[in-house]
């Protein structure tokens, strides 16, 4: 007990440093490209970047693009497999880390290999990359998904609901996604935190991406770099603000209903 | 044919017959309670009923009409679960009216049914709590209410009471039964709590092991249990190990002293071995000059316990124990250990084959 409460300040103090003076160093570093340039400098040479901008975008979109084919075939596949299987939760679990085993140099040569020619719009490079992020954002929605099925109870609410005559689209959009929400924000998050700095697909089909975009950035420009860093840092606070406040905003309107 | 007739129905998981063979007949507006123990297939007949699970074989029709194939979606039954199963999303009223919805009612008999409902199981002051906002009688009052809300046809309940305070449970499950008496709904109660079984209910059915054993009244259940399961499985019984000496009498010998029973198995013997299942409170404590009733033993007092209203008395008649409820009385001499006891009791008792000792 005592040498708890003498370890926990230390403790604090060192996980603080740890975390802290990397930052500090790294803004400190994104202000001083050199006497001839105010500190600003690097900042604005980002943001006044269309480079920037564009792959920003692109990522952006990217990740939406997976967090869309995750709802629309990850979650029910999940609440299925959940509801009707679970004889088969093992195999689908072991399906759901395959993204984790298969190095992504060889997801995309394969999806190349397979769709690159002759699939019309499938073989398109920005669809194959919607893809395969598709995939590798499967084992994160998975998770969080099974996670949140498991918290809820879903088999009695899902018959609760079939027994008062609902349909089942019904069920899901009333019962089992609103229910969902916190797991589904806290995989979304990860989605899109993995995906805004995902590299290895994106050179591979050669699509300048946000994750590219910053790995150039640090071959060439090491200031500019930094001040990158702490860009997307800062963006990805500002995205788990944007969801926190969409999950109480939530909250809110179903209380007012 | 009854309303809700259940025709031999069996299903099977794996080679565990969870429902091997049961045939119940419910009457329109009667309640019926499943009672078992934790295994016995109560569930699953349940589950078949209200169609989330399909029969290996059997049927289920209500009012003429085959179900045995229609989803849940399609059989307007309310069903009310052991977790409640309330909404978390949705308030006590939208709760409520979710059934109502699904049926495309407009909404301006929503309200009005809504409010009517939540009335009748005592809520109308907290329709626009959430479920987290709610005790854990109010959030199954709220799920009796929504089973309800639709006019179900019939009204399916898997112990929804067990995961209660003693308390509520009583008080709740006195006032299940008052609403179904108003409301005349045809019911069926799944419980393993016999004391809820015998209080609540028309008829009971005693499940074991996938079958229903025994189908009666309260009281038929508890007066002349079908069988031994029934008779230990009910109400606290004593089971006497009994030889028979001669059958056409119904005269039995125990520890080297003699009683009659009125009807004994068919088929015994002299020579064989029959148990005898006697209630606690069917059997008197008698002064031992007495004239003897039906049937008379002596034995020794082994122990006595307080039991408030009541003494227990354990006595032993030869090698074998039984338990007597004896009422207080300060005018008679309360049992001894180690003191000699006399016991009466009649010879109308529950009388099986017996296993041998
Ligand atoms: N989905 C299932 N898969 C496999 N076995 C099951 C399933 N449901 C019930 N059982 C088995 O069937 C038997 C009866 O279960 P149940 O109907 O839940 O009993 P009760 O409700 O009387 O406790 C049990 O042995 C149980 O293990
Ligand atoms: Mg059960």
């Amino acid at each position: 007990m005592k040498g708890s409460r003498v370890w926990s300040p230390i403790v604090g103090v060192v996980a603080f440093l740890y975390f802290v003076v990397p930052l500090v160093a790294t803004a400190e570093f994104s202000v001083q490209e050199g006497p001839s340039h105010p500190f600003w400098a690097a900042y604005s040479s980002i943001l006044s970047s269309p480079q920037f901008w564009s792959s920003l975008r692109l990522s952006l979109f990217m990740a939406v693009s997976a967090v869309v084919i995750g709802l629309v075939i990850i979650v029910p596949a999940t609440y299925w497999a959940f509801l009707r299987a679970p004889r088969l939760q093992t195999w689908v679990e072991f399906i759901s880390i395959m993204p984790f085993v298969v190095p992504p140099i060889v997801l995309v040569l394969g999806l190349v290999h397979l769709y690159g020619n002759g699939f019309g719009p499938l073989s398109s490079r920005p669809i194959m990359l919607m893809a395969a992020y598709g995939v590798i954002s499967m084992p994160y929605l998975f998770r969080s998904v099974n996670n949140g099925l498991r918290s809820m109870d879903v088999r009695s609410l899902t018959e609760a609901a079939l027994s008062l005559g609902s349909s089942w689209p019904r069920v899901l959009f009333q019962v089992v996604f609103p229910n969902l929400r916190t797991a589904l924000l806290g995989g979304t998050f990860l989605v899109f935190a993995l995906i805004m700095g995902e590299y290895a697909m994106s050179s591979m089909l050669g699509l300048n991406t946000f994750g590219v975009y910053m790995l150039l950035t640090g071959e060439t420009r090491a200031h500019a770099a930094a001040a990158l860093a702490l860009i997307s840092l800062a963006l990805v606070w500002f995205l788990v603000g944007v969801m926190q406040a969409v999950n109480r905003g939530n909250v809110t309107i179903g209380g007012a209903r | 044919m009854a309303f809700l007739d259940i025709k031999d129905v069996h299903r099977q998981f794996g080679n565990q017959k969870a429902v091997d063979g049961v045939t119940i007949f419910v009457e329109r507006g009667e309640f019926i309670s499943l009672l078992g123990p934790s295994g016995s297939g109560k569930t699953t007949l349940l589950r078949i009923i209200a169609g989330f699970e399909y029969p290996d074989s059997g049927s289920i029709v209500v009012d003429g009409e085959d179900l045995t194939r229609t989803p849940p979606q399609r059989r307007n039954m309310g069903m009310v679960f052991q977790s409640y199963a309330l909404f978390p999303n949705m308030t006590a009223a939208d709760n409520v009216a979710f059934g109502l919805r699904t049926r495309h009612v407009p909404s301006a008999q929503i309200v009005p049914r809504v409010a009517e409902l939540l009335t009748l199981v005592g809520l109308s002051e907290k329709t626009g709590r959430y479920p987290h906002q709610l005790s854990g009688g109010e959030q199954q009052r709220v799920a009796l209410a929504r089973a309800l809300a639709p006019n179900p046809r019939v009204l399916l309940l898997d112990e929804p009471l067990s995961a209660l305070d003693a308390k509520i449970r009583v008080t709740l499950r006195a006032e299940i039964r008052r609403i179904q008496r108003t409301l005349g709904i045809t019911t069926l109660y799944v419980t393993h709590d016999q004391e809820e079984a015998l209080a609540m209910s028309d008829r009971v059915v005693v499940f074991n092991q996938g079958r229903a054993v025994q189908i009666g009244h309260p009281e038929d259940i508890y007066d002349r249990p079908a069988n031994a399961f029934v008779s230990s499985f009910v109400g606290s019984t004593n089971r006497l190990h009994v030889q028979v000496i001669d059958a056409a009498s119904g005269t039995c010998a125990i520890a080297g002293q003699t009683l009659h029973v009125d009807e004994l198995p068919a088929g015994v013997a002299e020579g064989t071995l029959v148990d005898l299942w006697l209630r606690p409170e069917r059997i008197h404590v008698v002064d031992p000059d007495a004239p003897a009733g039906s049937n008379r033993l002596q034995g020794i007092v082994e122990d006595t316990m307080f039991l408030g209203a009541s003494s227990g008395v354990r006595l032993s008649i030869g090698d074998q124990s039984v338990m007597v409820d004896v009422p207080r009385d300060s005018n008679r001499p309360t049992p001894v250990i180690g003191g000699a006891i006399s016991i009466d009791f009649s010879s109308a008792v529950t009388a099986t084959m017996g296993d041998p000792l």
